[in-house]
């Protein structure tokens, strides 16, 4: 059962992994780019980062973000693109949010550091990691479907 | 340094088009990808497919560069390993816990603020506390650890 638009899709990402790594010397990791933007620009705020490190670590991250929102906003306000909501209630919306912003920090990525680039790298690691999250999430998916 | 601050905003916005593309922004796809014991719907494989091959192969020949064309060096790409810490892997099944509830993980929920949804505000908000928690939790253990070594 093949579907077009997830392979382009997937090439547009693979793609955007391999111009920031060849570019940039970074792992497209959304997990790292935005907690590290956050936390960056956090420190800038308080003023406990050096302008040298925000430099180095802050200001790609919050570039590439921006990116993302502009990138969003031209797929659907100008591809017209799909938008969905979460099929679950708001408390668990929020639970899920929370659950994957300290689960991928503590777990060294997510589905795009450990799923493209690590896999892509050969990383065991990734492998590993990658195999977990998704068992994790049909498991989920399997009680959520069995409770409801 | 300004232009890869210039580059990475392009390559965010590509990215972003992308998962828009894959349908990796809609939670229901993703949560059909995940009901293995259900309703499968395995169209977002394709979505690996084509990410893992097209960096996998453009990787094999760029990994060999001196250096990045615009950064450097390669100091912030780590090491490939086989190193998962428990703690990590404990992670990783929470990660996965949070995108089985609610079909996002990082860059779909981020890239969805831009359409509108509600949920996708309530998730990347409470994805940031997440982060913020992790941060803490490893400062707290960082502060114990040398506490602990000090006094020895």
């Amino acid at each position: 059962m093949f579907d077009l638009n997830a392979l382009i899709g997937g090439v547009l990402i693979g793609l955007s992994a391999a111009l920031l790594f060849t570019f940039n010397g970074r792992i497209l990791g959304v997990s790292g780019i935005l907690a590290g933007a956050v936390t960056e620009s956090w420190q800038k705020l308080r003023g406990t980062v050096s302008p040298a490190k925000f430099l180095a670590e802050g200001y790609w991250r919050l570039a590439f973000a921006l990116g993302m929102l502009a990138g969003g906003g031209v797929f659907f306000h100008v591809l017209g693109g799909p938008s969905q909501p979460s099929p679950v209630p708001l408390v668990f919306t929020l639970l899920a949010g929370t659950a994957v912003g300290f689960g991928t920090r503590e777990g060294w990525g997510c589905t795009s550091g450990h799923g493209v680039c690590g896999i892509s790298r050969l990383s065991v690691r990734s492998v590993l990691a990658t195999l977990i999250y998704i068992g994790a999430g049909m498991l989920t998916v399997a009680i959520v479907k069995g409770v409801g | 340094m300004f232009k890869q601050v210039v580059f990475a905003f392009f390559v965010g916005a590509l990215f972003a088009v992308g998962l828009g593309v894959s349908g990796m922004t809609q939670p229901e796809k993703v949560i059909g990808f995940l009901d293995i014991a259900g309703d499968w719907d395995p169209s977002l494989a394709w979505v690996m497919v084509g990410a893992i091959g097209t960096f996998g192969l453009i990787h094999v020949f760029v990994k060999e560069r001196e250096k990045p064309v615009l950064a450097a060096d390669w100091s912030h790409i780590p090491k490939v390993g086989a190193d998962l810490t428990t703690r990590a892997k404990l992670g990783n099944v929470l990660f996965g816990v949070g995108w089985g509830l609610a079909g996002y993980c990082p860059g779909p929920a981020f890239v969805s603020l831009t359409g509108g949804q509600a949920s996708a505000y309530a998730f990347v908000a409470a994805m940031f506390v997440g982060f913020l928690l992790s941060d803490g939790v490893s400062r707290l253990l960082q502060a114990a650890a040398r506490k602990s070594s000090m006094s020895q």
